[in-house]
């Protein structure tokens, strides 16, 4: 818990910095940046947060962080497992036009996935850091 | 003593390193084994292949996705390994710390 500037602050700039690296990632297969870079500015968003209101607004507690690694991780490997075992007969999206936000496959996605895992996972280290504990 | 035991295994290792550079192709050329097919196909069928404009993407997260697959995994790794050194367990019913 902070003081009230900081508090009021942060409250405002906290949806522009979620809002930015939602649209690093979704952008990641068009211009650059991508999973890790939008993840890490989702999971800046996420700590600025933490930092002013403390952890009790969200369900972001030890067992839902893991939760959601690890399901991200899975996805991933699953999604991208199939399609090396299948080589070119594997389903995918359709291409679409390379340019277009929904074209490239299984990217998107993949970008995503990718940024659910590096957020959660510096959001989850600093907890770490700060308390001993990410609930 | 152990400092010139150091010393003579370090350069021992240096002299082996430099052994294996004799082999290496020599720097800049053309026919280098490095400016093979695959940065071409790469950069001109990449956009085409994977959908993605962003070649960067379109390499690491589908010609090569499973090497961002193993690089998420060791984020994951990391964060494990400091949950365990870190971790506050209070009130736990086995903990015999005095």
């Amino acid at each position: 818990m902070q003081t009230i500037i900081v508090r009021n602050i942060i409250r405002w700039l906290t949806p522009f910095i979620l809002a930015y690296g939602a649209y690093v990632v979704a952008y990641g297969h068009i211009s650059p940046g991508g999973g890790f870079a939008g993840g890490s500015i989702l999971a800046a968003g996420l700590i600025l947060d933490r930092f002013a209101f403390g952890t009790d607004r969200r369900g972001l507690n030890t067992q839902n962080v893991l939760k959601g690694i690890s399901g991200g991780l899975f996805i991933y490997g699953a999604i991208k497992g199939y399609s090396f075992l299948m080589g070119k007969a594997a389903w995918h999206p359709p291409l679409g036009t390379p340019g277009q936000v929904l074209s490239g496959g299984w990217i998107p996605l993949l970008n995503v996935l990718v940024a659910v895992v590096v957020a959660l996972t510096f959001y989850g280290i600093y907890g770490l850091f700060e308390e001993g504990d990410i609930q | 003593m152990r400092i010139i035991l150091s010393v003579l295994l370090a350069v021992a290792l240096a002299g082996f390193l430099l052994i294996g550079l004799q082999d290496f192709p020599p720097f800049g050329e053309a026919t280098n084994p490095a400016h093979n097919a695959v940065m071409e196909r790469y950069l001109e069928d990449g956009p085409g292949e994977t959908g993605a404009s962003n070649v960067v993407t379109g390499i690491i997260l589908d010609y090569r996705a499973f090497d961002t697959f193993v690089e998420a995994t060791v984020l994951f790794s990391a964060l494990i390994c400091v949950l365990l050194v870190l971790r506050k367990e209070e009130g736990h019913a086995d903990d015999h710390r005095p």
